[in-house]
Protein backbone atom coordinates (compact mmCIF):
# COMPACT_ATOMS: atom_id res chain seq x y z
CA UNK A 1 0.00 0.00 0.00
CA UNK A 2 1.11 3.61 -1.08
CA UNK A 3 2.05 6.13 1.91
CA UNK A 4 -0.62 8.30 0.54
CA UNK A 5 -3.13 5.61 1.17
CA UNK A 6 -1.55 4.66 4.68
CA UNK A 7 -1.94 8.56 5.35
CA UNK A 8 -5.39 8.62 4.42
CA UNK A 9 -6.34 5.42 6.38
CA UNK A 10 -4.77 6.43 9.38
CA UNK A 11 -6.31 10.24 9.25
CA UNK A 12 -9.68 8.41 9.12
CA UNK A 13 -8.86 5.97 12.06
CA UNK A 14 -7.91 8.57 14.24
CA UNK A 15 -11.00 11.02 13.09
CA UNK A 16 -13.16 7.84 13.86
CA UNK A 17 -11.36 6.64 16.96
CA UNK A 18 -11.70 10.45 18.38
CA UNK A 19 -15.76 11.03 17.69
CA UNK A 20 -16.29 7.31 18.75
CA UNK A 21 -14.66 8.03 22.32
CA UNK A 22 -16.60 11.11 22.55
CA UNK A 23 -19.71 9.96 22.22
CA UNK A 24 -19.16 6.84 24.66
CA UNK A 25 -21.55 6.61 27.58
CA UNK A 26 -20.26 8.33 31.06
CA UNK A 27 -19.01 6.19 34.19
CA UNK A 28 -21.37 4.69 36.04
CA UNK A 29 -19.97 6.37 39.07
CA UNK A 30 -19.50 9.78 39.85
CA UNK A 31 -16.63 11.42 40.67
CA UNK A 32 -16.62 11.73 44.17
CA UNK A 33 -17.62 8.16 44.36
CA UNK A 34 -14.94 6.90 41.97
CA UNK A 35 -12.49 9.26 43.79
CA UNK A 36 -13.37 8.09 47.41
CA UNK A 37 -12.87 4.52 46.76
CA UNK A 38 -9.09 5.23 44.53
CA UNK A 39 -8.70 7.21 47.91
CA UNK A 40 -9.29 4.17 50.18
CA UNK A 41 -7.30 1.68 48.13
CA UNK A 42 -4.68 4.17 48.37
CA UNK A 43 -4.38 4.73 51.64
CA UNK A 44 -4.74 0.57 52.06
CA UNK A 45 -1.37 0.58 50.36
CA UNK A 46 0.18 3.31 52.58
CA UNK A 47 -0.92 0.94 55.45
CA UNK A 48 0.74 -2.19 53.96
CA UNK A 49 3.89 -0.06 52.51
CA UNK A 50 4.67 1.23 56.36
CA UNK A 51 4.14 -2.15 57.80
CA UNK A 52 6.54 -3.52 55.29
CA UNK A 53 8.77 -0.58 55.75
CA UNK A 54 8.46 -1.21 59.62
CA UNK A 55 9.75 -5.21 59.15
CA UNK A 56 12.64 -4.43 56.48
CA UNK A 57 13.96 -2.16 59.16
CA UNK A 58 14.04 1.37 57.93
CA UNK B 1 7.63 22.80 54.78
CA UNK B 2 5.50 21.05 57.14
CA UNK B 3 5.37 16.79 56.35
CA UNK B 4 1.37 17.60 56.65
CA UNK B 5 1.56 20.28 54.08
CA UNK B 6 3.53 18.48 51.49
CA UNK B 7 0.56 15.33 51.90
CA UNK B 8 -2.29 17.62 51.24
CA UNK B 9 -0.24 19.21 48.05
CA UNK B 10 0.09 15.31 46.74
CA UNK B 11 -3.66 14.68 47.67
CA UNK B 12 -4.87 18.11 45.70
CA UNK B 13 -2.55 17.30 42.79
CA UNK B 14 -3.64 13.73 42.22
CA UNK B 15 -7.09 14.72 42.58
CA UNK B 16 -6.47 17.35 40.11
CA UNK B 17 -5.06 15.30 37.86
CA UNK B 18 -7.99 12.44 38.75
CA UNK B 19 -10.87 15.32 37.93
CA UNK B 20 -8.81 16.18 34.31
CA UNK B 21 -8.47 13.07 33.40
CA UNK B 22 -11.16 10.49 34.87
CA UNK B 23 -13.74 10.30 31.60
CA UNK B 24 -10.63 10.04 29.30
CA UNK B 25 -9.42 7.30 30.83
CA UNK B 26 -13.39 5.70 31.56
CA UNK B 27 -13.04 5.68 27.78
CA UNK B 28 -10.65 4.92 26.92
CA UNK B 29 -11.02 1.42 28.97
CA UNK B 30 -14.55 0.82 27.96
CA UNK B 31 -13.24 1.04 24.37
CA UNK B 32 -11.21 -2.04 25.23
CA UNK B 33 -13.51 -3.70 27.83
CA UNK B 34 -16.94 -3.27 26.50
CA UNK B 35 -18.35 -3.14 29.56
CA UNK B 36 -19.26 0.12 31.81
CA UNK B 37 -18.53 -1.62 34.94
CA UNK B 38 -15.32 -3.72 33.83
CA UNK B 39 -14.12 0.00 32.94
CA UNK B 40 -14.75 1.25 36.01
CA UNK B 41 -12.83 -1.41 37.91
CA UNK B 42 -9.90 -0.41 35.41
CA UNK B 43 -9.82 3.33 36.02
CA UNK B 44 -10.09 2.76 39.83
CA UNK B 45 -6.81 0.31 38.88
CA UNK B 46 -5.22 2.66 36.75
CA UNK B 47 -5.30 5.95 39.12
CA UNK B 48 -4.26 3.75 42.27
CA UNK B 49 -1.20 2.72 39.80
CA UNK B 50 -0.62 5.90 38.79
CA UNK B 51 -0.35 7.47 41.94
CA UNK B 52 1.59 4.32 43.50
CA UNK B 53 4.80 5.84 40.77
CA UNK B 54 3.88 9.27 39.96
CA UNK B 55 7.34 10.45 40.91
CA UNK B 56 8.76 8.23 37.97
CA UNK B 57 6.98 10.34 35.21
CA UNK B 58 9.86 13.31 33.50
CA UNK B 59 7.43 14.66 31.03
CA UNK B 60 4.67 16.26 32.60
CA UNK B 61 3.18 17.26 29.38
CA UNK B 62 2.44 13.28 28.49
CA UNK B 63 1.21 12.62 31.58
CA UNK B 64 -2.59 12.11 29.69
CA UNK B 65 -0.65 9.47 27.21
CA UNK B 66 0.57 8.08 30.46
CA UNK B 67 -2.24 7.21 32.29
CA UNK B 68 -3.78 6.19 29.04
CA UNK B 69 -1.30 3.61 28.56
CA UNK B 70 -1.68 2.57 32.31
CA UNK B 71 -5.33 2.21 31.16
CA UNK B 72 -4.97 0.10 28.45
CA UNK B 73 -2.59 -2.13 29.67
CA UNK B 74 -4.52 -2.12 32.78
CA UNK B 75 -7.64 -3.35 30.25
CA UNK B 76 -5.89 -5.89 28.77
CA UNK B 77 -5.31 -7.82 32.40
CA UNK B 78 -8.11 -7.46 33.30
CA UNK B 79 -9.68 -8.90 30.35
CA UNK B 80 -7.29 -12.15 30.57
CA UNK B 81 -8.16 -12.66 34.19
CA UNK B 82 -11.70 -12.61 33.42
CA UNK B 83 -11.62 -15.12 30.53
CA UNK B 84 -10.05 -17.58 29.66
CA UNK B 85 -7.84 -15.70 27.16
CA UNK B 86 -6.21 -16.62 24.18
CA UNK B 87 -2.28 -14.34 24.26
CA UNK B 88 -2.18 -12.10 20.73
CA UNK B 89 0.89 -14.15 19.46
CA UNK B 90 -0.97 -17.62 19.41
CA UNK B 91 -4.23 -16.20 17.79
CA UNK B 92 -3.89 -17.07 13.84
CA UNK B 93 -6.27 -13.95 12.78
CA UNK B 94 -4.21 -13.06 10.93
CA UNK B 95 -3.58 -15.73 8.59
CA UNK B 96 -7.42 -15.01 7.56
CA UNK B 97 -6.52 -12.13 6.44
CA UNK B 98 -5.95 -11.77 2.71
CA UNK B 99 -2.58 -11.16 1.39
CA UNK B 100 -3.76 -8.93 -1.27
CA UNK B 101 -6.03 -6.95 0.83
CA UNK B 102 -3.38 -4.13 1.27
CA UNK B 103 -3.03 -3.43 -2.46
CA UNK B 104 -6.59 -2.85 -2.53
CA UNK B 105 -7.70 0.82 -2.16
CA UNK B 106 -10.78 1.08 -0.01
CA UNK B 107 -10.60 4.83 0.21
CA UNK B 108 -10.42 5.26 -3.46
CA UNK B 109 -13.88 3.09 -4.00
CA UNK B 110 -16.25 4.50 -1.40
CA UNK B 111 -17.02 7.43 -0.72
CA UNK B 112 -15.36 9.57 2.02
CA UNK B 113 -18.29 9.93 4.46
CA UNK B 114 -19.25 6.35 4.27
CA UNK B 115 -16.13 4.86 4.93
CA UNK B 116 -16.54 6.76 7.87
CA UNK B 117 -19.90 5.72 8.47
CA UNK B 118 -18.84 2.27 8.28
CA UNK B 119 -15.09 2.13 10.59
CA UNK B 120 -17.41 4.00 12.69
CA UNK B 121 -19.12 0.73 13.16
CA UNK B 122 -16.01 -1.46 13.47
CA UNK B 123 -13.61 0.12 15.06
CA UNK B 124 -15.53 -0.65 18.34
CA UNK B 125 -15.47 -4.21 17.65
CA UNK B 126 -12.20 -4.66 16.09
CA UNK B 127 -10.82 -8.00 17.77
CA UNK B 128 -8.63 -9.40 19.53
CA UNK B 129 -8.64 -6.45 21.92
CA UNK B 130 -4.70 -6.05 21.45
CA UNK B 131 -5.49 -4.28 18.43
CA UNK B 132 -7.91 -2.14 20.03
CA UNK B 133 -5.44 -1.22 22.42
CA UNK B 134 -2.66 -0.52 19.80
CA UNK B 135 -4.94 1.62 17.66
CA UNK B 136 -5.76 3.55 21.00
CA UNK B 137 -2.25 4.37 22.18
CA UNK B 138 -1.00 5.06 18.35
CA UNK B 139 -4.29 7.26 17.31
CA UNK B 140 -5.99 8.82 20.58
CA UNK B 141 -2.72 9.42 22.57
CA UNK B 142 -0.14 9.58 19.68
CA UNK B 143 2.54 7.69 21.25
CA UNK B 144 5.62 6.56 18.76
CA UNK B 145 6.14 3.59 17.60
CA UNK B 146 8.89 3.05 20.14
CA UNK B 147 6.72 4.66 23.34
CA UNK B 148 4.05 2.26 22.82
CA UNK B 149 7.04 -0.37 23.02
CA UNK B 150 8.16 1.06 26.29
CA UNK B 151 4.60 1.10 27.45
CA UNK B 152 3.79 -2.73 26.45
CA UNK B 153 7.20 -4.28 27.48
CA UNK B 154 7.25 -5.85 23.21
CA UNK B 155 10.00 -4.97 20.89
CA UNK B 156 9.21 -1.78 18.40
CA UNK B 157 9.29 -3.95 15.20
CA UNK B 158 6.49 -5.61 17.01
CA UNK B 159 4.61 -2.99 17.48
CA UNK B 160 4.42 -2.23 13.72
CA UNK B 161 3.68 -5.44 13.36
CA UNK B 162 0.41 -5.09 15.30
CA UNK B 163 -0.66 -2.09 13.42
CA UNK B 164 -0.02 -2.84 9.88
CA UNK B 165 -2.32 -5.95 10.88
CA UNK B 166 -4.37 -3.78 12.68
CA UNK B 167 -4.65 -1.88 9.51
CA UNK B 168 -5.11 -4.19 7.42
CA UNK B 169 -7.91 -6.00 9.53
CA UNK B 170 -9.66 -2.92 9.65
CA UNK B 171 -9.42 -2.65 6.10
CA UNK B 172 -10.60 -5.82 5.20
CA UNK B 173 -13.90 -5.64 7.10
CA UNK B 174 -14.39 -2.70 5.82
CA UNK B 175 -13.95 -4.21 2.57
CA UNK B 176 -16.39 -7.27 3.25
CA UNK B 177 -19.04 -4.73 4.41
CA UNK B 178 -18.70 -2.84 1.48
CA UNK B 179 -19.07 -6.09 -0.78
CA UNK B 180 -22.19 -7.20 1.33
CA UNK B 181 -23.98 -4.23 1.32
CA UNK B 182 -23.61 -4.24 -2.28
CA UNK B 183 -21.66 -0.84 -2.13
CA UNK B 184 -19.61 -1.47 -5.04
Amino acid sequence: MSDHNNDHFDLFIKEVLGYELDNSPTPPLSKEEAWQRIKNELREYKLKDGRLNCIRGF
Amino acid sequence: MKKSTIITQKDNYEKTLFEMFYDRIFRTALYIVKDEHLAQDVVQETFVKAFRKINTVKDGDKVGAWLGSIATRTSIDILRKRRNYLPLDNVNIDERVSNGVENFPVENIVEEKLLKELLQKNIRILEPSEYREIILLKYEYELKDREIAEVLGICTNTVKTRLRRARLKLKTILQEKVKEEDYL
